[in-house]
């Protein structure tokens, strides 16, 4: 069996059948999820999220044929890329809300850190598969650096949320290579030891405050609630007067007079709480359940250690931006940037994301062949 | 590679569980808190939504109009504008204020400092301008400055009738008088419509038909026993007496002998109901009703004519005056002349002391005491005028044996110049005891009307024969006994003056008079009963000088003017 797939490069079959049909399945029921979203909210907004869905589709094709272990191989040049880039998004980025994060190219705005996420990502299955002796504390020093460097530049942008999604990926991936669960241990203790240094000193005005107001908003007054948690009550009123039913698709008063800020992008959960009620919220995270059980059982099915860290990579990270943009729409996490995979409004969003899926398809589909 | 790759597949098939097992945890969690937030606590957050999400807006009403009986308005609502400013917008304040405040009448300083206050999108420069205001800083089209429809109170007369109808403050509420006393009726019931409003909140946008509210009531007509002409002329009297005597207060009350109806009610000091501020607090006193007095001598015809009704004297029944120094019961009673035997009739047409002291011993405490409540005193007319006094008069069970004395010449007995001419106009109308009243009619916008109560049982209180007797002897009086000015021609006018101490510091007072007149016209049928009041004048203290003249005058314009039907 082996040496008739070592004939082929690449098969379509083993990409698109088995776990990857199931993967591309769920993502598209929710696109068609966040389509309908998108256009409760604004019609020209999907029509435009519609034009980057098609534009999507073929990047991630071109993902899916690409030999990912090229890319793993040249991962250190990405790597330098990114951080090349990230140095320039601070010299000559776009500033929107007060924070440099992007990168005109054309029309488009190009946010830099998406890139850095892939690059980050393939740098680290290559390390980690390298590695010789995990059992080492001192083997664990190169990925934490991988990750530091990126993580601190996003963090500088400002971008708490980004930055964030670093550290899981990092944990996820080292965990799965077979480190040390009890260096882990020791590492997540020390971590969270410097957690106030990082707040006090890495963290901007706003930053510190959204936090604040994240562990404290049971003990804030009304008036100090409305000036400072404006997000956060719009979202927790929209979530709660939808109910259990939801007050139905394009009949959400918090969404359609506009109580609810940036609601097309990083609170469209917040809508889809007021618009199908608990039942749809509940469908929804379902959905993305079986999304990232699929693409770990797609792991699970990879033979090549590389491909089996690059898919828990983009699991950690999608699950890590799913759960913290839900969470803080129900005041269960500080309020952040962090787009909802596959449902917020956003072309480098979309784009990025279906380019992680083109990658998870790329190696499944590359499993029998042998790369030169 | 060093590593084996099953070692790998083995790690990520003892770890991937692991894993999935986290991500399901917190997904719990999520779904949990998401229970919790849409099930648990909807109703919470529905009601929030609601809150903010639905404003209810006004929609204003027209408030009722006060008119005269014959349908003159007094009072009125116009529309007006009031001035007010978006401090974000206004670019220069200083300039802005310095260039509003001539306009606007008001301080260049007090409008920067509100113009200044950048924090706010809505302060009010000045509430209701008058019109050409309003034209003139229109004309200039500042940015940021605005102007809000607000209905505005209007009195045509100024200072007319200034104190029966009151004054109307900011808001639409009434402050004192009619305005205050009606309110409820005057004012209606606003309407509001619930509205959906914009997130942003700036600006109110309808989306979808406007939730179900109360549409606005207009408020009711008030129609007014006043009479235009006839106010007007005893504004003008009182004025007269006022500006001879200079008197602290003074106030003039013209009834209709018949219904009870006030036809005309003054008091000075006055002010302008359209700028009540400008006038001192005390001027806004309606002192025909707020104000009880000891009026003295006026009291007189009162007990007579009790002593008559019960037949313990009639008019000629002769009394011993003791020529003007009468003691009894461990006191000394004074007149002014000294009088011999006088008949009851001449008792009060030459208003002696001792012989009304006199009459009032005849009478036993209880039984004046129930004529006196009957004739109104010691009670609040209930006239819907807010303020008023009741005025003093003891329970005979506390009376000691002077006060029978004492009250005869109405001392030990305060009331309002309300309470006596209505107490009078029952003696010299029909003997019959009517509560005097100012509205007559109430007209809703739904066209009900509501005319005022009259009280089922009316008691007699004078007999006929006395009424008649009562009218020759007050017509005597003003003939040839204390009140001669006003006999004047073709007035035809009786009436009874009174001279009364005032009490200072609990004495009375041998230089403060309160000095007033009743009178009625024509004697023989009368239609008008009309007091004037003068509290401490200067020059002369005598009623028959200082207000007969007046009531005089008022009543015999009234006469002529209405021909004797009002």
């Amino acid at each position: 069996m082996q040496a008739r797939q070592r004939n082929q490069k690449f098969s379509a079959r083993d990409a698109i059948f088995g776990m990857g049909g199931v993967i591309v399945f769920f993502i598209m029921i929710i696109l068609m999820i966040s389509i309908s979203f998108i256009d409760s909210v604004s019609a020209s907004y999907a029509s435009k999220q519609m034009q980057w869905i098609v534009v999507a589709f073929f990047v991630s094709l071109i993902a899916m044929y690409f030999d990912y272990r090229w890319l793993v191989r040249n991962s250190w040049l990405l790597y330098g890329l990114g951080i090349f880039l990230l140095f320039a998004t601070a010299g000559m980025g776009e500033m929107r809300n007060g924070s440099r994060r992007w990168i005109k190219l054309g029309p488009i705005l190009f946010q830099t850190s998406d890139f850095m996420k892939i690059a980050t990502i393939l740098l680290l299955a290559r390390i980690l598969s390298q590695n010789s002796n995990k059992e080492k504390l001192m083997s664990l020093f190169l990925p934490f650096g991988v990750v530091a460097l990126p993580c601190s530049l996003i963090l500088l942008q400002p971008d708490m949320g980004t930055s964030l999604v670093f550290v899981p990926i990092l944990f996820a991936m080292i965990f799965i290579a077979g480190a040390n669960t009890k260096h882990l241990k020791t590492i997540i203790i020390m971590a969270l030891l410097l957690l106030p240094i990082v707040y006090s000193y890495g963290l901007k005005d706003y930053q510190q405050k959204r936090v604040k107001m994240f562990l404290f908003q049971n003990t804030m007054t009304q008036k100090e609630r409305q000036a400072e948690g404006y997000h956060l009550t719009q979202s927790m009123i929209a979530h709660g007067s939808g109910g259990f039913a939801g007050k139905g698709l394009g009949e959400g008063t918090q969404n359609r007079h506009g109580f609810l800020p940036e609601r097309h992008t990083d609170f469209i959960f917040a809508v889809v709480g007021e618009e199908w009620g608990f039942i749809g919220t509940t469908v929804l995270l379902l959905l993305y359940l079986f999304l990232f059980s699929a693409m770990l059982m797609a792991a699970y099915s990879v033979s090549c250690s590389s491909g089996q860290l690059i898919i828990v990579g983009v699991v950690a990270l999608m699950v890590m931006q799913t759960l913290v943009n839900t969470s803080m729409t129900v005041g269960m996490a500080p309020i952040t940037g962090l787009p909802l995979p596959f449902m917020s409004y956003g072309g480098t969003s979309l784009l990025f994301c279906c380019c992680c899926v083109g990658i998870i398809l790329s190696i499944l589909g590359h499993e029998g062949s042998s790369y030169s | 590679m060093t590593y084996a790759e099953d070692t790998f597949e083995k790690s990520i098939q003892q770890k991937a569980p692991i894993a999935l097992g986290v991500l399901m945890f917190c997904m719990l969690a999520l779904i949990g808190r998401l229970y919790w937030l849409q099930c648990h606590q909807h109703d919470y957050y529905q009601k929030k939504a609601f809150g903010q999400q639905w404003k209810k807006k006004i929609l204003p009403n027209h408030r009722g109009t006060i008119k005269d009986r014959q349908g003159n308005i007094l009072a009125i609502s116009v529309p007006g504008y009031s001035c007010y400013a978006n401090p974000q917008a206004v670019e220069n304040p200083e300039e802005v204020a310095e260039q509003l405040s001539l306009l606007l009448d008001k301080k260049s300083a007090f409008l920067s400092s509100r113009l200044k206050r950048k924090n706010r999108k809505f302060i009010w420069l000045k509430r209701q301008l008058a019109e050409e205001q309003y034209e003139k800083v229109k004309a200039l089209d500042i940015r940021g400055i605005g102007f809000r429809k607000e209905s505005r109170r209007a009195y045509p007369g100024g200072k007319f009738a200034a104190h029966v109808l009151g004054f109307v403050g900011l808001e639409n509420k009434g402050l004192e008088g009619i305005e205050a006393n009606f309110q409820k009726e005057l004012s209606g019931q606003p309407g509001y419509t619930w509205q959906l409003v914009d997130g942003r909140l700036a600006r109110y946008a309808i989306y979808r038909s406007e939730a179900p509210g109360i549409p606005p009531v207009n408020g009711a007509d008030i129609y007014l026993t006043l009479d235009y002409e006839l106010q007007e002329i005893a504004e003008q009297q009182l004025e007269k007496a006022v500006e001879k005597f200079r008197p602290k207060k003074a106030s003039a009350i013209l009834l209709s002998v018949k219904t009870g109806e006030v036809l005309a009610m003054t008091s000075r000091p006055n002010f302008d109901s359209n700028h009540y501020q400008k006038s001192p607090q005390n001027s806004w006193r309606n002192i025909a009703i707020t104000d009880s007095y000891e009026l003295g001598s006026v009291v007189k015809p009162l007990v007579a004519g009790a002593c008559m009704g019960e037949n313990l004297v009639h008019s000629k029944t002769i009394i011993n005056c003791h020529n003007g120094a009468y003691r009894i019961k461990g006191r000394t009673l004074h007149d002014h002349h000294r009088y011999g035997d006088l008949t009851v009739a001449e008792i009060l047409i030459y208003s002696s002391n001792i012989g009304a002291a006199q009459l009032g011993e005849m009478f036993g405490a209880k039984k004046l005491h129930t004529y006196l409540q009957h004739l109104g005193l010691g009670n609040k007319s209930k006239i819907y005028l807010p303020g008023e006094s009741s005025g003093i008069l003891k329970n005979h069970k506390y009376w000691t044996p002077s006060t029978m004395l004492s009250i005869p010449m109405g001392h030990e007995i305060s009331m309002t110049p309300l309470q006596l001419v209505s107490a009078f106009t029952t003696l010299v109308g029909d003997g019959i005891y009517r509560p005097p009243y100012i509205v007559r009619k109430i007209v809703y916008p739904d066209g009900k009307e509501q005319h005022r109560y009259l009280p089922p049982n009316l008691v007699r209180i004078f007999p006929m024969h006395v009424v008649k007797e009562m009218r020759n002897i007050l017509r005597e009086v003003v003939v040839r006994g204390t009140a001669k000015r006003a006999n004047i021609k073709g007035a035809f006018v009786g009436g009874k003056t009174g001279t009364a101490q005032k009490i200072v510091d609990g004495r009375y007072s041998h230089s403060k008079h309160v000095a007033s007149f009743v009178g009625f016209a024509p004697y023989y049928k009368p239609m008008y009963c009309c007091i004037i009041t003068v509290d401490e004048p200067v020059g002369s203290s005598y009623g028959g000088v200082v207000a007969a003249p007046y009531v005089a005058e008022i009543l015999r314009q009234a006469v002529l003017i209405k021909g004797g039907r009002p």
